[in-house]
C-alpha cells in the first residue's frame, strides 16, 4: 500500500510539472472548487495519473503543500469566498466543471463511495454477457463546456499576462469523456479480464444533472450569434443530449463575457448533487444475410457491415417472383393460360401510379417481365393465381389492372379484358450474392 | 423375421416450404364467393358526378384518390358517349395545347393551374364539338395523350379518364353540382322520357 501511494505522489508530482502551471495557480483552482482531474486534463496533461485510485482533491493539496512547504497560505491568492483546505475535506463537494463525473476516489469523511469501476463489473457479470473485449462510450451534459469557459476566464482575469492565458480557450485541454476514460479503463480491464477494443461489446455510460436542461434554456435565450435556434425546447429531451449533437461552438456557447458570467458565473457556480450516472450494455448489431420467403429464412449467411452497401446497388439488378390472385371480367381459357406462359422479357412501359403519384416524381419507367405462369384455381372460373418474376421496381397491381390505362401493355389489355387484383405476394427474391 | 416396415422418406425441406407457401398463397374460398371484386377504381377512388356541367349534356366525372389527386373524364352519360361515339380528341384548346405540358419533379414543377371553368380539351363526335372542363380548381399534372391516337377508348373503356389534377381546395362536399352515379343516370333518364313525352 505504501508503495502504491509512493508512485501515485510521484505521478501527481509529474503532472503537475506536465501541467506547467505554477502551485498557487493550482491552489487558486482547487479552491474554487475544480477537481484535479479536470485540473490536469483542461491543461492537457496525459498519462496514467487519471487512473490514479486515491487522486482527489485533498490528495493535491498535500501534494503542493509538501512541495511547497514554505510558502504560506497568505501568499496564496485564494478567491474570496471559497473554500479553504481544511472546507474541503467537510462534506461532499463536487468539481464545478465535470459535477463528479470524474470525482471516482473515494470520500473519507462522506463515507460515500460511487465505484463505478466495480458496479460496472458487476452489471456485466449480472447480466451474463460473455465477452472478449469492450468499448466505453460516455455521454455528458453539454454544459460542462459552458464550466470551462467560466474557469477559463477566471484564469484569464488572474493570470492574464501569463502568454498561455491569451488564447480563447484552452489549448490542448482533454475532454471530460476523454479523461473518463484514462481514468477506469485498466481497472475495468482487470476486472472484466479482457481488453479494450473497438466494434465489440459496448459499455454506455449517460450523465445527466438536473441542473443541465435549465442552464441549457439559459443558454438557449441569451445567443445572438445567429446561429440557427435549436427548436428543442423539451426539458427531457435536453436532459439527455450529449456534446456532440448540439450544434454550437464548443468553446463558447455564442455567449458574451457578461451573458458568461450571468448564466454560468465566472468562476462557475457550485452544485449540490452530482451527475447522475446510468449504465447500459450492448452489442453491436450482427448483419445476417439470408433469402427471405414468407415462411422461413433460407441460406443464412454472417456478413459484414458491407451488406448492406452492396443490397442497395445491387437493387437495380434485382429480380423479384411474386405470386397474385388475379380475377378477369370473362372466363379463362386454356388460350389464356398459354398466352401467358408464353410471354418471355417482355418490356413493359409504366407511369408512375396515381397512388403515388403524389409524392413521387412523374415519370415513364421502362420495366420488364421475365416470365409469367397463371395456375387455376379450383371452381373458379374468373379467379387464378398469376405467378410472375419481374425487375425490381414494377409496380405489380398496376400491371394487372392497367392504372387507367397508365401501365402498358397490362394484364388487362394482353388478355382484352377486365383484371383486378387481390392479393400479391412476394415469393422470392433473386440476388446472387447469397446464393449458396 | 420380419422386415420392420421402412417409413417412406420424409419430404425434405425444400419440399416442405414450397408446399407451406402454396397453402399461404390459395385464397380463402369465401373469398372467391365475391364476385366480381370490386374494381381497383371503385376501392381506391371516390366518384363524383356532375350533369350538365356549363351546358346540357356535358356530364363529367371527377374520381378522387385519397392522396388527393384526381381524375377527370366524360361521364357514361355524356352526350358525346350516345350518338355513335367520339371519333377526336384535341387538346389544343386555343390558349395552348394542353397535351404539350411536361410536369417535373416531386413537387409537380410546371404544374397549370386551372379553373373549374377552364377548357380540358375539345371532344369531336358526329359533327358535334364538345369542350370537356376542369370542373374542380386544381393544377393539371397530366393529360390521357393516348385519346389524341385512340379517342375511341373514350367510348370502350368509361374509365379512361381525360386529365388527373392536384386539387386546390377541398371543398366538394358543399358542391351541389357534384352527385352520384345512380343519380346522374335517373335524371338522365327522367329527362329523356320528359323530352319524349313533349315530342
Amino acid at each position: 500500500m505504501g508503495e502504491e501511494c509512493m508512485l501515485e505522489k510521484q505521478l501527481v508530482e509529474e503532472s503537475i510539472r506536465q501541467s506547467g502551471l505554477p502551485c498557487h495557480a493550482l491552489r487558486d483552482l482547487l479552491s474554487i472548487g475544480v477537481c484535479p482531474r479536470c485540473i490536469f486534463r483542461l491543461f492537457g496533461v496525459h498519462g496514467d495519473v487519471y487512473s490514479c485510485l486515491s487522486l482527489s482533491s485533498s490528495l493535491l493539496w498535500s501534494v503542493l503543500d509538501l512541495s511547497n512547504g514554505h510558502e504560506e497560505a497568505t501568499d496564496c491568492k485564494v478567491h474570496e469566498g471559497s473554500s479553504s483546505p481544511q472546507d474541503l475535506k467537510v462534506g461532499p463537494e463536487f468539481c464545478v466543471v465535470c459535477w463528479g463525473i470524474l470525482q471516482l476516489s473515494y470520500d473519507e469523511q462522506a463515507q460515500q463511495t460511487f465505484d463505478l469501476v466495480a458496479s460496472t463489473a458487476q452489471l456485466v457479470k449480472g447480466e451474463g454477457f460473455e465477452i472478449d473485449s469492450f468499448s466505453l462510450e460516455v455521454s455528458v451534459p453539454p454544459i460542462i463546456l459552458g464550466n470551462e469557459r467560466s474557469v477559463w476566464l477566471y484564469m484569464k482575469k488572474r493570470y492574464g499576462s501569463e502568454s498561455r492565458f491569451q488564447d480563447k480557450f484552452f489549448s490542448g485541454s482533454i475532454s471530460v469523456k476523454d479523461a473518463l476514460r484514462f481514468s477506469i479503463t485498466k481497472s475495468l480491464e482487470e476486472m472484466l479480464a479482457v481488453k479494450v477494443a473497438v466494434r465489440s461489446f459496448h459499455i454506455r455510460f449517460t450523465y445527466t444533472h438536473s441542473d443541465a436542461s435549465s442552464k441549457i434554456s439559459l443558454v438557449q435565450g441569451s445567443r445572438t450569434d445567429g446561429h440557427k435556434k435549436q427548436k428543442r425546447g423539451d426539458k427531457e429531451l435536453l436532459e439527455g443530449i450529449d456534446a456532440s449533437d448540439l450544434e454550437i461552438n464548443k468553446e463558447s456557447f455564442g455567449l458574451d463575457i457578461a451573458e458568461q458570467d450571468r448564466i454560468f458565473q465566472v468562476p462557475p457556480a457550485k452544485v449540490n448533487q452530482p451527475c447522475k450516472v446510468t449504465t447500459l450494455c450492448y452489442r453491436t448489431p450482427v448483419y445476417v444475410g439470408g433469402r427471405y420467403l414468407k415462411v422461413r429464412v433460407k441460406n443464412l449467411k454472417e456478413v459484414g457491415v458491407d451488406a448492406w452497401t452492396i443490397l442497395q446497388q445491387g437493387e437495380a439488378e434485382k429480380q423479384k417472383q411474386y405470386a397474385a390472385l388475379v380475377w378477369i371480367s370473362r372466363s379463362l381459357e386454356d388460350e389464356d393460360l398459354k398466352c401467358m406462359s408464353s410471354i418471355k422479357e417482355m418490356d413493359i412501359i409504366q407511369r408512375t401510379p396515381i397512388r403515388v403519384l403524389h409524392r413521387r416524381s412523374p415519370l415513364e419507367r421502362k420495366r420488364m417481365i421475365h416470365w409469367m405462369r397463371a395456375e387455376r384455381i379450383h371452381g373458379s372460373k374468373q379467379f387464378f393465381i398469376l405467378h410472375l418474376c419481374t425487375q425490381a421496381g414494377t409496380y405489380i397491381k398496376e400491371f394487372v389492372h392497367g392504372d387507367l390505362g397508365r401501365t402498358h401493355p397490362n394484364l388487362g389489355s394482353i388478355l382484352g379484358c377486365r383484371a383486378e387484383i387481390l392479393q400479391l405476394d412476394v415469393t422470392d427474391v433473386k440476388m446472387d450474392c447469397f446464393n449458396s | 423375421m420380419t422386415d420392420a416396415a421402412v417409413p417412406p422418406p420424409s419430404p425434405t425441406l425444400e419440399e416442405d416450404s414450397e408446399v407451406e407457401l402454396r397453402r399461404l398463397l390459395l385464397p380463402d374460398p369465401n373469398l372467391l364467393i365475391l364476385s366480381p371484386p370490386p374494381s381497383a377504381v371503385d376501392s381506391n377512388y371516390v366518384h363524383y358526378f356532375i350533369a350538365d356541367f356549363l351546358k346540357p349534356g356535358h356530364d363529367q366525372y371527377i374520381y378522387r384518390h385519397a392522396n388527393g389527386l384526381c381524375v377527370i373524364g366524360l361521364a357514361p352519360t355524356h352526350a358525346s358517349l350516345s350518338e355513335g361515339g367520339v371519333t377526336s380528341v384535341d387538346f389544343n384548346v386555343g390558349k395552348s395545347d394542353r397535351s404539350e405540358i411536361k410536369v417535373t419533379g416531386k413537387r409537380k414543377k410546371n404544374a397549370q393551374l386551372l379553373e373549374p371553368n377552364s377548357a380540358l380539351c375539345k371532344v369531336y363526335a358526329s359533327d358535334n364539338i364538345y369542350i370537356a372542363r376542369c370542373c374542380i380548381k386544381g393544377s393539371l399534372l397530366e393529360v390521357n395523350n393516348r385519346l389524341i391516337k385512340e379517342p375511341g377508348l373514350l367510348n370502350s373503356s368509361p374509365n379512361i379518364g381525360i386529365s388527373k389534377f392536384r386539387r386546390v381546395n377541398v371543398q366538394h362536399k358543399g358542391d351541389w353540382r357534384l352527385c352520384e352515379l345512380e343519380f346522374l343516370i335517373s335524371i338522365r333518364a327522367l329527362s329523356s322520357v320528359l323530352i319524349s313525352n313533349l315530342s
